[in-house]
């Protein structure tokens, strides 16, 4: 009962819940050894393993780049394998392009280089990822209790033609329990294309850590195609003052591109009533303020288990919460997902809905 | 206006109640019970009450409004429990919406009958008190201060407000010490129930409310300007007579809804709406004012909503007010609201025009 009370009075008296979550993305994309340090550029992967010659980690975008700094005695052949990966994903190092090993999955690479002790920046991603030219992405949210059958949901995800990844606006998992990622990773098998995402307020019903370990960081920006994605967290219903500052950042560098945002919970709920966005509306009406300023083009968001296409400040806006989760009733749609056509060149997107029930 | 404290409380009480309630006016029974037994019954209220409701008033030897503070609550519990299946069971359908008010006012009388127990078993209801009636004018100078994630921020409030007759009109202002914030609102309200305003002490509190109101904001610093305009019913409904154990106590609830125009950094605008709900639990501190416990839904206002973890976005803020006059017409106002921020208030007020 005591820890009951300690708990209502934290939860009551916490004016930044997510502080320590976003100063904890700090440090995701960062490993060493004794004779080895690997950073990833912009903490855009996780990193699962870094022992003697052999570096694992996940990617959380389609076009990394990871500085390996080896001392003397960690030169020498070391192999790269590189998780969630697009399927035409090299290895490029010093001039050169490796390939990836053959028979493995698509969103799976691994790859050789020889490593001398030194400074090495290797990059991992499709070749032309900074051709501009149209292209395609899947966006989707909301698993949740649906993830034992989410695999019809990629297998058809799989079959969209010219799809390049999915990005997607959180709610893995129901509880975050370390089952469900575990399944999610088994389902994953059944996704022949990469998997970008934030997280969402399930997955904060144990230790946030669970997320970033496995996939990284939930709030970050991501470049492809001359696309700028913008992903942030807002799994408590709000954007952490230390991301504010992140976002400020990734709106100047993306000012003049094509832009996407994409965050768990809208800023604002369309149906104001209903309160379905971040906890201060005061609080989501100053984002839509920034992203208004930023010349965002598209906002993608989920928490809301159904497809809403509205405009939020004058932004192209979409609520995709059709991942499988517990579905909201009498709307006339049930798992789906969204098809979004981007191209850069010539600063247009165009985004279809697809029903899977 | 006897009869009004009867009807209304009769109302809420239910059916259930076998017994007559006694006459608000009833003089209040003597403490039967020692010290230690009083020092029991609060902690059987603050401790096992938070689950059992009515168990720090069964220590307290208020069999009846033990039990009536269980049926309150069991009641509230099912009603919004009903309301809440509703809304959450389709997911947010705006077609269940209007059930919201009712999920808020089944939460409402769960949570405030913890409040309740916690009042009777520390004997409260054996307090002398009398509730004023609303001045009829009142002026009021003071500071609020906010605090939250992205700033500290202290706000200069002057407000006013006049009654003629069954009308009342309402003006204040908030000014960001900094000159990045300005709030500035109005009102007007129309008495449906309730005693007139004379500012003197009065039988009974009960009254019910109609208010229409205007609310600039605006920001230079998040760059967004908003103007709401908004209707809403405010009601309150004394205690006592439910049980005289609950004399001097209150509850007051308010439903209502809202527009908004939003504009972002002079570029761009768009409308929405806003839902109005709040509940409290209050008490009067002898004749000189009342204090009071109070959930507020709505998430446009400075204060947001807590993070409330799992039901964090859904979950508006909490707070607790007092309003004392501490020397004649001369009041202090203090209020603290706690959700996405905290927002801190205190003020000086004068009390016009009582006779």
């Amino acid at each position: 009962m005591k820890s009951l009370a300690l708990a209502i009075v934290l939860v009551v008296a916490c004016t930044r819940p997510s502080e320590q979550r976003a100063e904890a993305e700090l440090s995701i994309g960062t490993a060493s050894l004794t004779d080895v340090e690997v950073s990833v550029r912009g903490g855009l992967a996780a990193i699962y393993e870094l022992v003697d010659y052999r570096l694992e980690l996940w990617a959380g975008a389609p076009d990394i780049t990871i500085t390996l700094v080896a001392g003397s005695t960690a030169g020498g052949m070391w192999t790269i394998t590189v998780r969630n990966v697009m399927n035409n994903a090299v290895l490029r190092y010093n001039g050169g392009v490796f390939q990836r090993d053959p028979d493995q999955h698509p969103t799976v690479a691994i790859f050789h280089v020889a490593l001398q002790p030194g400074t090495h920046e290797l990059r991992v991603g499709p070749v032309d990822a900074d051709v501009i030219e149209p292209f395609r992405v899947v966006a989707m949210a909301d698993i949740q209790q649906a993830l034992p059958v989410v695999d019809e949901m990629f297998e058809m995800i799989s079959a969209v033609p010219q799809a390049s990844f999915v990005v997607a606006m959180g709610d893995i998992t129901e509880q975050s329990l370390i089952e469900e990622y575990d399944l999610f990773d088994r389902q994953l098998v059944s996704l022949t294309i990469p998997f970008y995402t934030t997280l969402g307020n399930h997955e904060l019903w144990a230790d946030f850590s669970r997320y970033h370990e496995r996939y990284g960081r939930g709030s970050f920006q991501m470049q492809y195609k001359g696309v700028a994605f913008t992903f942030a967290d807002s799994g408590d219903g709000g954007i952490d003052p230390l991301v504010e500052t992140w976002l400020d950042g990734w709106f100047a560098t993306a000012r003049d591109q094509l832009h996407v945002f994409l965050t768990h919970m809208p800023p604002i709920d369309p149906v104001g009533t209903r309160y379905g966005g971040f906890r201060s509306a005061e609080d989501g009406r100053r984002l839509l303020a920034r992203l208004v300023e930023a010349d965002v083009d598209l906002t993608l968001y989920g928490h809301i288990h159904t497809y809403i296409q509205y405009e939020n400040a004058g932004i192209p806006a979409y609520i995709s919460g059709g991942g499988g989760a517990l579905p909201m009733r009498w709307d006339g749609i049930d798992r789906h997902f969204l098809i979004v056509d981007l191209h850069a060149g010539i600063d247009s997107f165009g985004v279809a809905l697809q029903r899977v029930d | 206006m006897r009869w009004m404290c009867l009807t209304v409380a009769i109302a809420f009480a239910s059916s259930a109640f076998a017994q007559p309630p006694p006459p608000a006016d009833e003089p209040p029974r003597k403490p039967q019970i020692s010290g230690t037994r009083r020092a029991a019954a609060i902690a059987a209220a603050v401790i096992p009450g938070l689950i059992v409701r009515g168990a720090g008033s069964w220590v307290a030897k208020e069999e009846r409004a033990a039990k009536r503070i269980f049926i309150g609550a069991v009641a509230g519990l099912a009603v919004g429990a009903a309301a809440g299946g509703l809304v959450g069971g389709t997911g947010g359908n705006p077609y269940t919406l209007p059930a919201v008010p009712i999920v808020l006012a089944g939460a409402g009388m769960f949570l405030t009958s913890w409040l309740a127990d916690i009042y009777v078993a520390a004997g409260g209801g054996e307090r002398d008190a009398r509730p004023r009636a609303t001045p009829p004018w009142s002026v009021e100078a003071g500071t609020t201060w906010l605090h939250d994630a992205y700033r500290e921020r202290a706000l200069l409030r002057g407000a006013g407000r006049v009654e003629v007759g069954r009308t009342g009109l309402g003006a204040g202002t908030l000014v960001d010490a900094g000159g990045d914030a300005l709030i500035a609102e109005g009102d007007v309200r129309v008495r449906i129930l309730g005693a007139p305003a004379t500012g003197e002490p009065i039988a009974c509190g009960n009254r019910l409310v109609a208010r229409a109101g205007y609310r600039f904001h605006g920001d230079d610093s998040d760059r967004v300007t908003q103007h709401v305009g908004e209707l809403e019913l405010i009601g309150r409904v004394e205690l006592a007579p439910v049980d005289r154990a609950f004399r001097h106590s209150f509850l007051e609830g308010a439903v209502g809804i809202g527009a908004v125009n939003v504009e972002y950094s002079d570029m761009t605008s768009e409308t929405d709406s806003v839902l109005l709900g709040r509940f409290a639990w209050g008490l009067y501190l002898g004749e000189r004012g009342e204090a009071q416990l109070f959930y507020d839904h709505r998430r446009d206002g400075l204060a947001g909503g807590i993070a409330a973890d799992r039901a964090a976005g859904f979950v508006g803020s909490v707070g607790a007010s007092v309003d004392l006059r501490v020397s004649g017409p001369w009041a202090l106002r203090g209020e603290l609201q706690i959700g996405t921020a905290w927002v801190s208030t205190l003020a000086v007020g004068y009390r016009g025009g009582a006779r």
